[in-house]
């Protein structure tokens, strides 16, 4: 599913218009990445914690040539579902 | 907004969107609820949801599988679920490791040269192998050739001595003693001619510089004084108000940390300050140990001292302006 499609989808649920939909839902994911960018965890009820995680270096093997490289320490981004979402999705 | 608390709540979150388009909180809300239906809806029908700017959400079948209890080992089975997981796009990750936050420190180089010294030694085995196998014609380094003549006199003495059987050999040890000689000869020539005309590049430069300084003290300084003082008069007014934007102390330390693998000048002044931008500070209070920002050793201990309120505090222009002097300074963006 596209932003489009969501979009479309929330819009028809709540009856709002489509543009309308759009701006908050941009907004929304603004703020959300500006939080992550200050390392900040996002609590999105009912649906999960987004959460910035540091992963140190490591070594990584190149599938394809077998060769051994060392892969460098940076943040991830890292999703956890909340338990009600866990069990809708199952 | 961040300062608060590390965590964004819902209604937080909420409050924000509903500030950043000016609309009702209410309206907001109603959005939000439905965005998180509407995603779990998706996601428990399998179906990956993509959010521009943000990531996408996948919702991935994993297949029932045979375990064994931890604690009873009993054999148990792991039914199917759908397993959800988040990929951040590529513009958020370019953010979270923002510039100064990749810096990365780097390996030993000691431990590198060591690595290469072993290598060079094994290779000098091998060709000293090889020239004691060959008795060779091959050129042989200029450091070498002075040990075999002394070594190789007395055996021409010997040679002499003996009838005309090896006669071949000591003919052949004074043509490589020549050729050895001839070629340090010319080496010491060389080295020679260089090293003069260094010696009378340097002279000629030293002797400019004098002439140069003589002058200026006669006629420029006084010229220069007066630009400098006009100049100084414009600009540091803004700057110069307060001590600390002017020069900062770093005499009282909160801790002293080590550089891991992976740990970031950046890092540590999030750690210690709350803002990775402030690791300007950092750096200026180690700048005796280190000397670009971007190439720190692993195992470096970097001083972290306390910083003044004023220092820490982004939110004022002049703080802003010095960070962003100083980094201009250390790393030229």
């Amino acid at each position: 599913m596209t932003t489009k499609e969501l979009t479309a989808r929330i819009a028809s649920r709540t009856g709002m218009t489509k543009r309308m939909t759009a701006t908050l839902l941009d907004a929304t994911v603004g703020v959300i990445a500006d939080a992550l960018n200050n390392d900040q965890v996002v609590v999105l009820q009912n649906f999960g914690i987004l959460s910035t995680k540091e992963r140190p270096a490591r070594r990584v093997v190149n599938p394809k040539t077998g060769q051994e490289q060392v892969s460098a320490a940076k943040r991830v981004v890292t999703f956890r579902p909340n338990p009600t979402l866990k069990e809708q999705a199952r | 907004m961040s300062e608060e608390n590390n965590k964004l709540s819902w209604v937080v979150l909420r409050q924000s969107v509903a500030a950043r388009t000016e609309t009702d909180d209410k309206v907001v809300k109603v959005f939000m609820e439905a965005l998180t239906a509407c995603l779990t809806e998706a996601l428990s029908e399998q179906e990956n949801v993509r959010l521009n700017g943000l990531g996408t959400f996948r919702s991935q079948k994993v297949a029932e599988r045979r375990s064994v209890h931890v604690r009873t080992g009993e054999a148990i089975t792991i039914p199917a679920y759908n397993k959800i997981s988040f990929t951040s796009e590529a513009s958020v990750k370019q953010a979270i490791n923002y510039a100064p936050s990749s810096l990365t420190p780097n390996e030993d180089p000691l431990r590198k040269l060591s690595e290469q010294a072993d290598e060079i030694v094994g290779l000098l085995a091998d060709m000293g192998q090889t020239i004691g196998d060959e008795k060779p014609e091959q050129v042989k380094e200029p450091e070498k050739p002075e040990v075999p003549e002394q070594e190789k006199e007395p055996e021409k003495q010997q040679v002499d001595d003996k009838p005309s059987e090896n006669s071949k050999r000591p003919s052949r040890g004074w043509l490589y003693t020549g050729i050895a000689m001839g070629i340090a000869c010319l080496m010491l020539v060389g080295a020679y001619f260089v090293l003069q005309q260094r010696l009378e590049a340097w002279i000629d430069t030293l002797r400019e510089k004098t002439e140069l300084t003589e002058v200026l003290d006669d006629e420029q300084i006084e010229e220069e004084l007066t630009d400098v003082l006009t100049e100084q008069n414009e600009p540091e007014e803004p700057a110069v108000p307060s001590g600390i934007y002017a020069e900062r102390d770093y005499s009282r330390l909160i801790t002293t940390e080590r550089i891991t693998p992976g740990s970031r000048l950046a890092w540590i002044a999030w750690k210690y300050y709350g803002k990775k931008d402030l690791w300007v500070f950092l750096y200026e209070a180690n700048r005796d140990r280190l000397t670009n920002p971007s190439d720190i050793l692993i195992g470096t201990p970097i001083r972290v001292p306390e910083l003044d309120e004023r220092l820490k505090d982004t939110s004022l222009v002049e703080t802003r302006q010095l960070i962003e002097r100083l980094r201009i300074e250390y790393i030229g963006h």
